[in-house]
């Protein structure tokens, strides 16, 4: 065991020490073609999009524009309890000039009273301030987060919709650095920056907080300079109220979010003006999964819709006609590519190497493999600190785990192979939380 | 003697009727034709015009008395002074029926130019009947007695009169229906309750909230916070993001905008409407509204025509309720008992023979005859004397700072009043008088509620 250990180490240094061999250019050439033809243009166009974003910021003249529309903030509530209270008092906390209405949709009330007195406690305390104003809808019967988010939309009165999560409380400035946007009549929808709130709990949670905001907030960032956001987060997305009701609202079945968000790129391809940005400014904390078993739960769940939404229900979206040439690009190479096919190119790889190679070049082949992503991960690490960060310090902090993150990332696709695989083959979409399956079932896809 | 309609919306004459209706367009018209009748039917829309009837019916000894109904609702007001809306004319006459055979057992010598017979005489007839106040925020009092009012005196205020039938127990409370609060100065209940400054009572105050940031614990009103659409620390130049992980609200502090002065809760006064005095609301003097009803007292005072209450006009000479004087006869024992040359006396005078004089002289001129008796007496007494009656025919006097040679000068006049109350029929009102005086007579710890019993039961004059 030492032996192949040492052997790994020795061929390692020799790789990167005399990188003109024979046996390097050989292993190079089965380890490039998906790395270098495939990931390496993706971080280098979201780079160049942080550059982009970075001299724009450093260039704009700061105008205050008199644009204060009314905002409805829909927050889908379940089972949160209390947890709620700290949502709607965030969202009352807002330093935004216009009107703000709350509307806290509680899913399910007959059964999830806690949650509902939670936030009908807090009324007399929101609508006591100036321009806010809290309604609780109490859903009685339990149909699901699209049906907690329509009704919403039912009784919304601002020309801003945002959805957001029971679990999610917000930064103060959230509202005005979100809305600012849509004084451009041409946006039609903001993603909000996501931070994990419950960071220094676990391990699976640091490693998570990496994960947003490099994979999140990092490359949003860069994407909607070019247009190309690929979701806005069901836990926190800004919409323009019109648009929403023009396109009918959320449509049924599980990952609603990314749906929805499909479907306003639909009209990219027709209306070529539309916009869809992200607002790193506007910031949300929300709870990630705090062990690693409820954290492989919950992207079983993701990374299954995903399927689920690109291949049985999104398919015949996929054309430029719809998406326009540079969203099909990307929703093909970022969603279906990156997310449905290469887990298992990375997989077969895998097992390729290990089975055709002997046991030191498998290590060396992983060292490399992992450098490489460390070395990706660093840079971005160090530009979201210098350019992004809003919270320098903290974020700073987390450094040390990044050898963790290539490693956690590596897991995490493995992990997206068996979710592809779980909803291919036994729609597991049909038995998600996010709605109870006598609504599920009457979905058409 | 016929029942009579009062038509008062009828543009014309109205006619008709038979031998026991009659009908009429107006209260005068009645009058003018001089009948008696047995009861009154009030037929307009109008209720300015129905309640002056009503009122001109309720106030008249001849009609106060007799069943007044009405053809609509017109307010609760109305209701008050009527005896309902019919169904029919068999209801009516059920009505009329039971009232008549109630009034036929009212005493026959009913003295109806007396304010507290013919309210106790009315309720009789109706046993069913509570005297209801009526709530009307346009009253300065709010709650309003309507029957009682009618049937006052003219002048009489209907609420301390009621108070002082239930103190004589002919009334009962029934229902506690309100509570009302009366400014102290004025009496009015109508009041405005504003918050102000507690330091220099400006109603021009504003809430102010106050912020805590967490990094270095400042904290300061929010106004100071806000920097270009954020909230920056002014001492600390933290950035304040997010509610309870950087900063939290600790209070809601107020600001006076006329003193500068900030302070955590306001003072709240009641504003009086009607003088303008500004009270603690603390200080306001509370009352309890209720429904009244006839006593088993007041029903018998309505069936024999006595009030009983002769020996109440002895009530007004420096009266205390009996508690009170025996709680004062206790204080001055004990004075007595710490300091020797404190001195008090006490007299007590027995009624011996009202039934007596009431068979003899009627209820009338005995009434008179006990009240030339309190005159004198009143003129007998110092301002400093108190009086109390321990019982229907038992008249205490205190006299403070009096020794038995003061006391007895008293007594001896006050058995002269006898002979001035002799009356031609050659009775005249008997009693007796007995003295006590403290320290001589005092007993070492006995009550006065003993003492007095005692010296009552003992020597008589």
């Amino acid at each position: 065991m030492t032996e192949i250990l040492r052997q790994a180490a020795e061929m390692l240094l020799q790789l990167l020490l005399s990188p003109f061999n024979q046996g390097f250019w050989e292993f190079i050439l089965k380890f490039i073609p998906y790395v270098v033809f495939f990931e390496l243009p993706i971080y280098l166009l979201i780079f160049a999009g942080i550059v982009r974003y970075v001299l724009r910021r450093y260039w704009r003249v700061p105008i205050r524009r008199p644009y204060r529309p009314m905002v409805s903030c829909l927050i889908t509530c379940y089972a949160e309890g209390r947890e709620v209270a700290c949502t709607i008092r965030s969202l009352s906390e807002q330093l935004y000039e216009g009107a703000i209405e709350i509307i806290a949709v509680v899913d399910g009330a007959a059964r999830n009273t806690a949650t509902l007195e939670a936030a009908l406690d807090l009324t007399d305390m929101v609508n006591a301030r100036h321009d806010r104003r809290l309604t609780v809808l109490p859903k009685w019967q339990r149909g699901g987060r699209v049906s907690a988010l329509n009704a919403g939309l039912n009784i919304a009165k601002g020309s801003v919709v945002m959805a957001l999560d029971g679990d999610t409380s917000f930064d103060n400035t959230m509202v005005a650095c979100a809305v600012r946007h849509f004084v451009d009549p041409n946006v039609i929808g903001v993603a909000g920056c996501l931070r994990v709130r419950n960071a220094g709990r676990s391990i699976v949670t640091r490693l998570q907080a990496i994960e947003y905001m490099l994979s999140i907030h990092a490359s949003k960032v860069g994407l909607s300079e070019f247009n190309i956001v690929n979701n806005i987060s069901g836990a926190f997305g800004v919409f323009r109220a019109s648009f929403l009701r023009a396109i009918g609202g959320w449509d049924s079945g599980t990952a609603e979010d990314l749906d929805i968000t499909l479907r306003m790129k639909n009209y990219f391809g027709r209306h070529p003006n539309l916009r869809i940005r992200f607002e790193p400014e506007a910031v949300g904390h929300t709870d990630a999964p705090e062990t690693l078993r409820d954290f492989l739960k919950q992207r079983l769940r993701w990374d299954g819709d995903l399927f689920y939404l690109y291949v049985r229900k999104h398919s015949m979206s996929f054309t430029p006609n719809l998406l326009g040439w540079r969203n099909l690009i990307m929703q093909l190479w970022t969603g279906m590519f990156f997310q449905l096919v290469m887990p298992f190119v990375i997989l077969a790889y895998t097992l390729y190497v290990m089975v055709f190679y002997p046991p030191a070049w498998v290590l060396a082949v992983w060292a490399l493999v992992y450098l490489f992503y460390l070395a990706v991960t660093l840079v971005f690490f160090i530009m979201y600190i210098v350019f992004l960060s809003e919270r320098p310090g903290p974020d700073l902090k987390l450094a040390v785990w990044l050898p963790l993150v290539p490693i956690f990332t590596f897991i995490t696709r493995i992990w997206c192979g068996v979710s592809t695989l779980n909803e291919g083959l036994l729609r597991s979409h049909l038995d998600s939380t996010m709605a109870p399956w006598w609504v599920l079932r009457k979905t058409k896809y | 003697m016929p029942f009579v309609h009062l038509i008062l919306d009828a543009e014309d004459s109205p006619d008709g009727g038979g031998m026991d209706e009659v009908l009429y367009p107006s209260l005068e018209a009645f009058r003018s034709a001089g009948i008696t009748a047995t009861g009154f039917m009030v037929d307009t829309r109008d209720v300015q015009r129905a309640e002056a009837v009503v009122r001109a019916l309720r106030t008249d000894p001849a009609t106060y008395l007799l069943p007044i109904f009405l053809s609509r609702d017109l307010g609760p007001r109305l209701a008050a002074l009527c005896d309902g809306i019919p169904s029919g004319q068999q209801a009516r006459d059920d009505r009329m029926q039971r009232l008549r055979h109630r009034m036929q057992k009212l005493a026959p010598e009913v003295e109806r130019q007396d304010q507290d017979f013919r309210l106790l005489a009315y309720l009789y007839c109706r046993p069913e009947t509570v005297l209801a106040p009526i709530e009307d925020w346009q009253q300065r009092a709010i709650y309003t007695y309507p029957l009682a009012e009618v049937l006052a005196d003219e002048g009489n205020q209907a609420g301390p009169w009621l108070r002082q039938l239930v103190e004589r127990r002919y009334l009962e409370p029934a229902r506690l229906v309100g509570r009302v609060r009366h400014c102290p100065t004025c009496e009015g209940c109508h009041h405005n309750y504003v918050d102000i400054c507690p330091h220099c009572t400006s109603i021009a105050i504003a809430a102010k909230p106050f912020l805590h940031c967490f990094t270095c614990g400042h904290v300061a009103p929010e106004e100071t916070f806000i920097k270009e659409g954020r909230l920056v620390c002014p001492h600390c130049r933290a950035k304040l993001r997010h509610i309870g992980a950087d900063y939290d609200r600790p209070m809601d502090n107020y600001a006076c905008q006329d003193c500068g002065q900030s302070f955590v809760e306001p003072n709240v006064v009641a504003q009086c409407l009607g003088c303008g005095a500004r009270n603690d609301p603390d200080k306001l003097i509370p009352e309890d509204i209720h429904t009244f009803q006839l006593s088993e007292r007041g029903r018998s005072a309505a069936r024999t025509g006595s009030l009983e209450d002769i020996y109440a006009l002895l009530d007004d000479l420096n009266y205390v309720r009996t508690p009170y004087f025996e709680s004062l006869v206790d204080w001055l024992h004990a004075l007595c008992r710490r300091y020797d040359e404190e001195v008090f006396s006490l007299l007590g005078i027995r009624l011996k023979n009202i039934e007596t004089l009431t068979d003899r002289l009627g209820r009338h001129r005995t009434a008179q005859l006990i009240d030339a008796f309190a005159v004198r007496l009143r003129e007998s007494i110092r301002l400093t004397d108190l009086t109390t009656r321990a019982s229907k025919r038992n008249l205490w006097i205190l006299l403070p700072k009096t020794g038995a040679a003061g006391r007895d000068i008293l007594k001896s006049r006050i058995v002269e009043l006898k002979k001035q109350t002799r009356q031609e029929e050659d009775v005249a009102l008997e009693f007796d008088v007995v003295a006590y005086t403290a320290p001589d007579d005092m007993l070492p710890d006995e009550p006065s509620r003993l003492t007095m019993a005692r010296i009552m039961g003992g020597e008589a004059a």
